[in-house]
């Protein structure tokens, strides 16, 4: 979690967002976690705003004397619905693993060294560990950046350079990584986009033809 | 154990999957905890996380009207209210901070929050200095 304290030895409390190892960036005191390069998220949100913007100044005005008002009612219900959504997803932490403690590393160093046949080639071999789930045998694959056997469809972003958890996708529209934490969001952010431009566009429709 | 001139020694309490990948930590009794922590003691500490977790995994009514509600405020009623598996990380870190105070510490053992490390392992710090005999360090 972002907004986690560590609390050193020192006299000042460091939070967990400001030693943070991988390449994200936070704002609002750790309350907001975004990938590095987040051009693309700021023309998305002008793209939604704008086009939006320009449909409740036109469309609805005529549209709201002339046909019922609840046609602007829905769709601001929409635009709002699509804005939370898409700030849901960018601002919030996708299922990041935190990385392994060097003592944890250590220890499944060692614990490879054992287990590898005796030292006859110096170079390691890649790792997996074998679980079983449920009867079935699952190879777990080792993260070599963040030291850790990355758990079932877990998966490292090299643009965040993080693993998340569920992976889907890093999505450069939305400025983050998309995983287990807020996968929801953004398929529910898509979907109300989908309803959004098929409502803008059947009611410019409408305003065309009437 | 190389580990013991190190202050610390750190046992890796890892994930059981064998029931699916819900979360649930192994109840194997490690034996560096041995002569610290009774084996009943370590188990029931477990088996009460594991149980916290399975709650909280757990499909009921509760949860969807949670999540219905929250959709129907386009997740703007999230910024003030915790969801029920917020609540449960919430109530596994107080237990944990409560065993540890009472059981664990006094023993020279922590048990850390699983949080901490993603939900992947379960850490326990064993500190050694209870063992002067050691030689040397």
């Amino acid at each position: 979690r972002a907004g986690i304290q560590a609390k050193t030895k020192m006299a000042k409390a460091v939070r967990r967002w400001e030693v943070f190892p991988g390449k994200n960036k936070f704002y609002c005191n750790g309350r907001i976690m975004m990938a590095r390069q987040a051009g693309v998220f700021y023309l998305t949100c002008a793209l939604i705003i704008v086009t939006s913007g320009l449909f409740f100044a036109f469309d609805c005005v005529y549209l709201a004397q002339n046909v019922t008002p609840t046609i602007p009612a829905i769709g601001g219900a929409l635009f709002i619905f699509v804005m939370a959504t898409l700030l849901r997803t960018s601002f919030s932490d996708p299922g990041v693993i935190p990385r392994a403690s060097t003592d944890e590393a250590a220890e499944m160093e060692r614990q490879q060294a054992v287990n590898s046949s005796p030292p006859g080639s110096y170079r390691p071999p890649p790792r997996t560990k074998e679980v079983v789930i449920k009867g079935q045998v699952i190879k777990l694959k080792y993260c070599f950046t963040c030291k850790i056997f990355r758990p079932p469809r877990a998966s490292h972003c090299s643009l965040c350079d993080n693993c998340v958890e569920r992976f889907d996708h890093h999505c450069p529209w939305v400025g983050n990584c998309v995983g287990r934490r807020n996968y929801r969001y953004f398929y529910l952010f898509i979907l109300s986009l989908s309803l959004l431009c098929i409502y803008i566009f059947a009611c410019a429709l409408t305003n065309l033809i009437l | 154990m190389d580990a013991q001139c190190s202050p610390h020694t750190k046992v890796f309490v890892q994930r059981d999957f064998t029931d699916g990948i819900s979360v649930r930590f192994q109840t194997r009794y490690p034996p560096e905890l041995e002569g610290r922590i009774d084996r009943s003691t370590y188990e029931r500490t477990i088996n009460k996380i594991n149980e916290m977790f399975a709650e909280a995994e757990s499909l009921g009514s509760k949860t969807y009207c949670e999540s219905c509600f929250a959709c129907m405020s386009a997740y703007i009623a999230l910024t003030c209210m915790d969801t029920l598996y917020e609540k449960t990380l919430k109530k596994v870190r107080h237990y944990l901070e409560e065993q540890n105070q009472n059981i664990f510490m006094p023993r020279g053992v922590m048990l850390i929050d699983p949080a901490e490390r993603g939900l992947r392992i379960l850490e326990i710090d064993i500190s050694s200095v209870e063992t002067p005999q050691q030689p040397g360090c």
